[in-house]
């Protein structure tokens, strides 16, 4: 996370001198405080509502962070459907950095804008501070541009640089960027900017694609009129020959016109079938809206702002009304896609009716292909987590199932538990996890993740849309702690929840495979595979020593955020001095019947700098065992940290040894059986071994095209062929090559030039293969006499007649003879 | 006689008529060194003219080289235009006024008889006062020699008026010309600068302020030192049909457009390259393309392959062109490509006269290839017939699935004339690719017995797999070398020419349908000149009648029939032939004029004929002097 | 869902072509022709390219060679002596949805030819040239050609042809936006398979010498590579003419010949002591012809008409 920190003094504990014997005391009211008797009240130090846990104080004044909000919106028109996270938005310090950088490169130019840069984002930060929908970036730009420059008060050139610069910076940034603020909907205005930069490019295509179509189906429709009786009428022709019709009888004409046979017309039904394909087509008008967006209400203009193509819907069932509304678009839109598709395969002259007539029959969107998903206007449901978990959740629960590409929207709370029975407190069940709920949906796209990391909930939006299915989306936002003056923004506060396992991130996209190794994305967790973060942290102790420890975040320090939960901590009295205090991370790491007698605490820092230790309540404890039983389970899940990988690496361990020399044992006995197939199989693959050994031969040269042997032994170069055979086969010991080789009369298929001469001399003997070149057949099926003759026509040399078959035939020694230098 | 203007500021009136006089017709020339733009002026001036209602036909008078030394007789450049209040066909015969830049150029059209006595020249004065004394004498030679010709010469300080305007007077005398001409004619001032915004449009204001200045100034100089007002009142046949005015070449261009050809497939060379020149600017909007080849050849082949491929092609040029495509012709016909090919007759055997007129190529088109190739010939007779006939030769070319040969020449590409503008008709271009599956029952060549017509499969029609061959082939388009192959296939590529002319019917005979004592025979660019004679001997009661062929290969029908009922048939047509009465001339040997010759055999009349190749278009006058000496020599 | 999203009703539909469909006329050679090597290389590559027989044209000019078109099953066009190139050209001008094939010879192409050849190689439109050259005019029966050996016995030069033999492939490299130049032996089906499927793939006229056998009249043509492979010079590159091992082995000399180095490539081309086999020189980026001629293609009668009526505007009075 970009956070810069702002310094401060290192905190420090206030010295105190420890007293042994208040010692017991306070441990004794600590405990009671810890396992939740609400005698001991009394006895407690009130808790400041200044605490912070330790590790956040720095980040006490929001007015001085650099966080990545507001973010700049890159114009969700034009530019091409593939953009993804940085390309889609940037954190305004990085944007103007980059904007500025890229009008004025280099260290010298534009010095005084960008020495200034810091001021104008500054002033941004405020104007935006309240904004909620986005924002139009280049007027407020400008118009905080020209305070800045007075504000300036520089002298008249400097001025003039200043100005010329900002000019060319506002120059540079594209039209209708936004500007969009940490409001109470970050999420959803990302969402819709993400759906809009994909599908405005999408539909521009389409519109492109149809006008082909419309093109193509045309150009038939006007051959057809070509072809058809009508054009070859007399006044028809007298028309096309125009001027000149004065010379022609226009009815002599037309008999002579009479004869186009050949090209081959349009049935009665095919042409039909092309109009109405071309008329649904023309009359197909580019999408208007192109999201919808449906929730409970409470969302005006001032949330929701005014954005191009976007209409919101309110209804009391967002899960049922957006199934619905998807349902009405993809109805509309089948006809059209349909219409495209036979045109498509008609233009082609792919459209065979027997395949298709049926399949356009029932053509609806469950037959959409991906891109024909993606141009569906996109519905966006919002839903609390109050309601999905509670009466809305059979419809919820339908919806996820429903496969229909529908966004469903769910904020939810880092400490709340929306299972809850409404009277009780929070941390009175186990949480229902309405991201396991959303996975027990296998084929539903499930994402966890929040808007203070703006990358990561673009990229899951992303991914969510590509995968074309139903999406949960849960989002923390992490409002700002009411009623407290520790100004912590919401940002920060879901920065927290993300640290502290409150709200962990993960997504379950079930297209892209079918086990969790493949459907999880564990990403943007810190320190994935602990138990809790671990940060080093930096103070000085009683006795104004600097100390550095590790230091876990966990779910007790974020509660410490929530002001209600105040009542789970109090500060441990400074006089106490013992060891049977545990910090939270330790305490939880320990088997319960050891932890029993420890008293959990947190560190925290109240305004002054103080650094305290704050005893924790049982309660909220069980909280954090809670948290981290589901971390622990989306760790399996994502393979992070496995159980049965623990096991079954120990197991592995212990094998291996003793299974090392049997394995050695079996593979050797594997080699010997290998060996023995490899001699029986030596025969049958005799052929396509040779065929290696041979092209592995220089065989333009009248040298033997086997290896050479006492019984074909011609004199060229045995050694070094023999040489090459042993390196070609080496599992086809030589011997058996050539008495099998020499024997039988072949072709050496892939040398064969097609030229057709042997197939001339015998066509039984001689065939093609499926590359139409030559091959034995059937040798059996011709006289010794033609194979030799073929050996000696062939242009490529490639036949080979072996000795004869028939021992009978005559003229063999002369044959033999003769076949000897092809052989 | 001779006028002497003075150069002095005080404006002396010289000439005759200070009130317009009504004249019905007149004839301009304008001549000056090349590159003094003398054409653009007299174009300008014809469109002027044009759009004032007249009929107007402008000619060019072009130099045989590009930059041919200053003050030459052989450099004369120019331009003849012809307005009246009629419909005009022709150059007419001599010019009634002359503007020249310099004395010299004026003696070759002289020598071409260009000028007769009482020719008003309208030359430039400065030459009187050159430093260079050979040039003084050269000057005040000739405007005397002038005189005794018997042209009236006023000498006027044209160059001093341009300077007063531009810097360099010779880029801009020829619009202070345009001014002078366009007061002298009564031209609407309004149209003349209209005129010259257009025609300098794409050079923008700064051209086309002080052209407008020059012509106005033009305008005032001759209103204040010339006192020559005449006024040709308009034509007036049909004032609510839009007309548009073009040259020949032009015309061709739009007619490949409107005929929805895609593609012309070219090859620079004199006279046929402005067409192209004029397409290449606006192809790209119809989506056409012009492919310059490395050769005529070149040319032709591509042009061949596209139209196999599906797009009937266009291939323009000129004689020396058709020699060298010649064989790939042979190939279109023998494999019955469709394929429109102009041919801009110029002047010829060889190089021959690259800039000037000759209707030589006739034969050669018909008969040229070697072996008997049938194919469509057709001529245009007017500068509107080059556009709508190349609509008609792609029609032909498709439906009859031949190459058809168009033949315009010099006469009509540079020849400039008000005509109906086409109304563009769908059914003109040609029609998308037929790319649905042939049936292979189906031959590639499925002769119809009665016509030896066929439809082609284009590839991309599946089945419908052929090889195109020059070779002797069978309806299969298989080789076959056997006799009866190549008989029949024969037979059938000759029948379709006999089915065209079916499709025809006989031409009209242009005075005396009955018949009468002589009938002049014509085709191409010659129907202008010879119908104004003949209107004009007709007016004197001579029985004399023409008729202008259009179709020459297959000929119109009725011919022999027609021919029957006069006593005597002639061609007229530019190319060569041998004069009865030239020395070792006989009825044996004698050569006929092409088409001539044709329709002797064709129709075994004894038609005689008068044709010769002086380069440039035919001139009523000469006909009429041609025609009264063969009527006397049949009436007695 | 349920796997029906997918266009199976599409996929059910591809046509399917064996060698049959490419399959022509029976072919007319002598025996021992090297043609029957290319001609059958043809059809495999066009099989393996599964393209639809009706979309490719073959064309050629005359001469032995130029028979192909005649022996492939798809549209072809058999022109005239010299000019297959402009034919070709004009084919895919207007229609480069076409796939247009050449088959020439060193007559054809480097006598008649000569001209086209020069231009077809710069306006580099999308097609393959295979020039099967025997170094003799076969078809008119043995008469000197541009690519016959010095000192060759011929009809025309009986005390053998006397100027030194041309080089087509320096020739065609020298060529302004050439952009494939490949050379190979008909008589190794293996790499003139791999050569000619390359040239295919490529976008962009590519020049295949072919090193064909004529055993009839200049059977001394090609036998000096057969005999003495040593006398072939294996080109080896990463983007050349994929070779197998085994077929890698047929040539005892070889080089790493980087086909983008032009200057290299030349070298390579002028030295004749070795024949070059395999791609010398490739420019996927050259300017190709046909974008530029197939401009507008998309025009409707409506655009058309409304361009020609402002066309005659400029000429109304």
């Amino acid at each position: 996370m970009t956070v810069v920190q702002t310094g401060e003094a290192t905190p420090a504990m206030p010295s105190a001198i420890k007293d042994a014997e208040a010692t017991k005391t306070i441990l004794h009211t600590l405990r009671h405080f810890h396992l939740g008797n609400p005698s001991v009240r009394g006895q407690l130090e009130p808790l400041g509502d200044d605490f912070l846990p330790a590790l956040m104080a720095p980040y006490r004044d929001a007015s001085r962070l650099r966080y990545d909000y507001p973010l700049f919106l890159y114009p969700a028109e034009g530019g091409d459907e593939e953009r993804r996270g940085a390309e889609l938005a940037k954190p305004l310090g990085a944007f103007l950095a980059e904007a500025t950088e890229a009008v004025a490169p280099g260290e010298g130019s534009a010095r005084i804008l960008k020495d200034n840069l810091p001021r104008l984002e500054q002033a941004l930060r405020l104007a935006l501070q309240e904004s909620q929908a986005p924002v139009p970036a280049k007027p407020l730009l400008s118009e905080l541009s020209t305070g800045m420059v007075e504000q300036l008060g520089l002298d008249s050139d400097s001025t003039e640089k200043l100005q010329s610069d900002l000019h060319n910076l506002l120059e540079s940034i594209p039209e209708s960027g936004q500007f969009l603020a940490y409001g109470q909907h970050p999420a959803l205005h990302l969402m819709i900017h993400v759906i809009r930069s994909q599908v405005i490019p999408r539909h521009a295509h389409f519109q492109l694609e149809i006008e082909g179509y419309i093109r193509g189906l045309k150009l038939l429709l006007a051959v057809e009129r070509g072809k058809s009786a009508e054009a070859k009428a007399p006044a028809a022709l007298e028309e096309a020959v125009g001027h000149a019709s004065h010379m022609f009888d226009a009815n002599a004409l037309a008999d002579m016109m009479d004869h186009s046979r050949g090209s081959i017309g349009m049935t009665t039904v095919r042409r039909e079938r092309v109009e109405e394909a071309l008329k649904t087509l023309e009359f197909y008008q580019r999408e208007s809206i192109l999201v919808r967006f449906v929730h409970t209400d409470g969302l005006d203009e001032t949330l929701l702002g005014d954005i191009p193509g976007f209409e919101s819907v309110v209804s009391d069932n967002p899960s049922i009304r957006a199934k619905e509304i998807f349902d009405e678009q993809a109805t509309r839109l089948a006809k059209v896609f349909a219409a495209a598709r036979i045109a498509k395969l008609e233009i082609d002259d792919l459209y065979d009716e027997s395949i298709h007539d049926p399949w356009f029959e029932t053509f609806n969107w469950e037959a959409f292909s991906h891109d024909e998903l993606l141009l569906v206007p996109a519905v966006i449901a919002l839903e609390t987590a109050l309601r999905v978990a509670g009466e809305a959740m059979p419809d919820f629960s339908r919806l996820l199932n429903s496969g229909r590409p529908v966004q469903i929207l769910v904020r939810v709370l880092g400490h709340a538990n929306p299972g809850r029975d409404s009277e009780k407190d929070h941390f009175a069940h186990f949480r229902t996890e309405l991201g396991y709920l959303g996975i027990s949906h296998r084929q539903a796209f499930v994402s966890q993740t929040s808007a203070a990391r703006h990358e990561h909930l673009l990229d899951q939006f992303s991914t969510a849309l590509d995968a074309t299915r139903t999406g949960l989306h849960l989002i923390n936002v992490g409002l700002r702690p009411t009623g407290q003056d520790a100004g912590l923004n919401g940002w920060l506060v879901a920065g927290a929840a993300l640290e502290g396992r409150v709200h962990p991130f993960f997504q379950i996209n079930p297209s892209a495979g079918d086990s969790f190794a493949d459907r999880v994305d564990f990403s943007g967790n810190p320190q994935p595979e602990m138990d809790w973060a671990v940060h080093e942290f930096s103070y000085r102790d009683e006795n104004g020593e600097a100390m550095t420890i590790e230091q876990a975040f966990t779910f007790a320090d974020y509660a410490l955020l929530i002001p209600r939960l105040h009542g789970h901590f109090t500060p441990v009295p400074l006089i106490c001095e013992t060891d049977s205090l545990l910090p939270v991370a330790d305490y939880l790491a320990m088997p319960e019947e050891e932890s029993a007698q420890h008293i959990p605490y947190i560190l925290a820092l109240n305004s002054k700098g103080e650094l305290r230790q704050l005893a924790v309540s049982r309660t909220l404890i069980q909280a954090c065992r809670d948290r981290l039983n589901f971390w622990h389970a989306l760790q399996e899940m994502a393979g992070v940290r496995s159980r049965y990988l623990e096991i079954g690496i120990a197991e592995a361990r212990e094998e291996i040894n003793s299974a090392a020399e049997a394995r050695i044992e079996t593979l050797t006995t594997e080699q010997d059986q290998k060996l023995v197939e490899a001699r029986s199989e030596a025969a049958g693959e005799v052929m396509s071994r040779l065929t290696e050994v041979l092209l592995g031969m220089d065989f333009t040269r009248g040298a033997p095209r086997m290896p050479a042997t006492p019984a074909a032994g011609t004199a060229a170069a045995p050694a070094e062929t023999q040489a090459e055979t042993a390196a070609e086969t080496p599992a086809a010991p030589v011997e058996e090559d050539d008495d099998l080789g020499s024997e039988e009369p072949w072709v050496d298929s892939v040398l064969c030039t097609t030229c057709n001469d042997c197939l001339a001399i015998n066509p039984q003997v001689f065939v093609y293969n499926d590359e139409n070149q030559a091959y034995i057949a059937d040798a059996g099926a011709g006289t010794y006499a033609q194979m030799v003759e073929a050996a000696e026509i062939c242009p490529s040399n490639c036949i080979h007649p072996g000795k004869p078959l028939n021992g009978s035939e005559a003229g063999l020694d002369e044959l033999i003879e003769r076949a000897a230098q092809h052989n | 006689m001779t006028q002497q203007a003075d150069n002095g500021d005080s404006a002396v009136q010289i000439g005759g008529n200070k009130t317009a006089a009504k004249v019905d017709e007149y004839i301009v020339e304008i001549v000056s060194d090349s590159g003094e733009g003398a054409q653009k002026c007299g174009q300008t001036f014809g469109n002027i003219s044009g759009k004032m209602g007249n009929g107007v036909w402008t000619v060019e008078i072009i130099p045989a080289e590009i930059q041919p030394p200053a003050r030459s007789p052989a450099g004369a450049s120019g331009i003849r235009i012809r307005i009246g209040s009629k419909y005009i066909t022709n150059m007419g015969n001599e010019a009634e006024l002359v503007v020249a830049f310099n004395e010299q150029v004026l003696f070759s059209r002289i020598a071409n008889g260009a000028y007769k006595e009482g020719t008003i020249v309208l030359l430039e004065n400065k030459w009187e006062t050159d430093p260079d004394e050979k040039i003084r004498n050269q000057y005040t030679a000739a405007v005397k020699e002038f005189a005794e010709h018997g042209l009236i010469v006023h000498e006027l300080p044209m160059e001093e008026a341009c300077l007063k305007i531009v810097k360099n007077a010779r880029k801009g005398k020829n619009m202070l010309v345009l001014g002078m001409i366009s007061y002298i004619f009564s031209r609407e001032p309004d149209l003349g600068r209209k005129e010259i915004a257009n025609t300098f449009a794409h050079k923008g204001d700064k051209v086309i302020q002080p052209n407008i200045d020059l012509f106005d100034s033009g305008y005032a100089f001759a209103a204040e030192r010339l006192d020559y007002l005449w006024e040709i009142p308009p034509y007036t046949t049909d004032t609510t049909k839009p007309t548009i005015i073009t040259n020949g070449n032009q015309a061709v261009g739009l007619g490949v457009m409107a005929a929805g050809m895609e593609l012309i497939s070219m090859y620079p060379i004199t006279p046929a390259t402005s067409a192209t020149h004029y397409v290449a600017d606006v192809f790209d909007n119809v989506g056409g393309f012009v492919h310059q080849a490395e050769d005529e050849i070149a040319a032709m082949g591509f042009a061949l392959g596209a139209s196999y491929a599906g797009k009937t092609a266009c291939t323009i040029t000129s004689g020396p062109g058709m020699a060298l495509k010649t064989e790939l012709i042979g190939l279109a016909v023998m494999a019955e490509v469709p394929l429109v090919i102009v041919d801009v007759q110029r002047g010829g055997p060889s190089t021959g006269l690259p800039t000037k007129v000759e209707q030589a190529d006739l034969l050669s088109s018909i008969y040229g290839e070697p072996g008997d190739a049938p194919k469509v010939v057709i001529a245009a007779a007017t500068i509107e017939e080059c556009f709508h006939f190349v609509v008609l030769a792609r029609k032909l070319a498709e439906a009859f699935r031949t190459p058809v040969i168009l033949l315009t020449d010099a006469n009509l590409a540079t020849g400039v004339q008000p005509y109906t503008r086409p109304e563009l008709q769908e059914e003109w271009l040609s029609a998308p690719v037929d790319q649905s599956p042939w049936d292979n029952a189906v031959p590639a060549f499925d002769w119809d017995e009665g016509t030896g017509l066929s439809q082609r499969p284009i590839p991309g029609q599946r089945n419908g797999e052929y090889v195109l061959t020059g070779l002797s082939h069978t309806d299969r388009s298989k080789v076959a070398y056997d006799s009866d192959t190549n008989q029949t296939s024969m037979a059938h590529r000759s029948r379709k020419l006999a089915a065209l002319q079916k499709t025809l019917k006989p031409p009209k005979v242009h005075g005396d349908e009955a018949g009468g004592d002589l009938l002049i025979v014509g085709w191409g660019s010659t129907m202008g000149a010879i119908e104004e004679s003949v209107n004009i001997l007709r007016g004197q009661g001579k029985s004399i009648s023409t008729l202008h062929l259009r179709f020459l290969s297959p000929l119109e029908p009725g011919l022999k029939e027609i021919f029957s009922k006069f006593k005597k048939v002639m061609t007229v047509e530019i190319n060569y032939s041998d004069d009865p009465n030239g020395p070792l001339i006989t009825e044996e040997n004698r050569r006929y004029a092409q088409l001539a010759m044709m329709l002797r055999a064709q129709t075994l009349v004894d038609i005689d004929c008068w044709s010769v190749v002086y380069g440039h278009p035919l001139q009523p006058g000469m006909l009429q002097a041609e025609f009264n000496q063969r009527l006397d020599a049949l009436n007695n | 869902m349920f796997g029906l999203k997918a266009d199976w009703s599409v996929d059910v539909f591809e046509r399917y072509f064996t060698l049959g469909n490419y399959a022509g006329g029976e072919a007319r050679w002598c025996p021992g022709c090297g043609d029957f090597a290319v001609l059958n290389t043809v059809h495999r590559v066009l099989r393996d390219a599964q393209m639809p027989p009706e979309k490719s044209v073959v064309v050629s000019g005359i001469g032995c060679s130029s028979r192909l078109p005649h022996y492939v099953g798809t549209y072809g066009l058999h022109g005239l002596h010299g000019r297959a190139l402009p034919l070709a050209n004009g084919v895919k001008a207007r229609r480069p949805d076409l796939d247009v094939w050449v088959g020439t010879g060193d007559g054809d192409c480097f006598s008649i030819g000569g001209g086209h050849w020069l231009h077809a190689m710069r306006y580099n439109m999308d097609m393959v040239i295979l020039i099967f050259d025997n170094g003799i005019y076969g078809l008119t029966k043995k008469q000197t050609s541009p690519t016959t050996p010095t000192g060759e016995r011929t009809n025309t030069h009986p005390e053998g042809s006397l100027l030194p033999a041309m080089n087509p492939l320096s020739v065609t490299l020298g060529i302004t936006n050439v952009s494939f130049v490949a050379q190979v032996p008909d008589w190794n089906p293996p790499l003139l398979y791999e050569t000619i499927k390359a040239a295919h793939k490529h976008r962009g006229t590519s020049f295949v010498r072919i090193m064909q056998r004529c055993p009839v009249f200049s059977d001394g043509f090609c036998k000096p590579y057969q005999d003495h492979p040593e006398n072939m010079l294996l080109l080896n590159h990463a983007n050349g003419i994929p070779a197998a091992d085994n077929v890698k082995k047929l040539f005892k000399e070889q080089i790493e010949h980087d086909p983008t180095d032009w200057v290299e490539a030349m070298k390579i081309a002028r030295d004749e002591s070795k024949l070059p086999v395999g791609l010398l020189f490739r420019d996927p980026d050259a300017v190709v012809y046909e974008d530029f001629s197939a401009k507008g293609l998309n025009k409707t009668n409506e655009e058309k008409l409304a361009a020609i009526n402002t066309a005659l505007d400029a000429f109304a009075i």
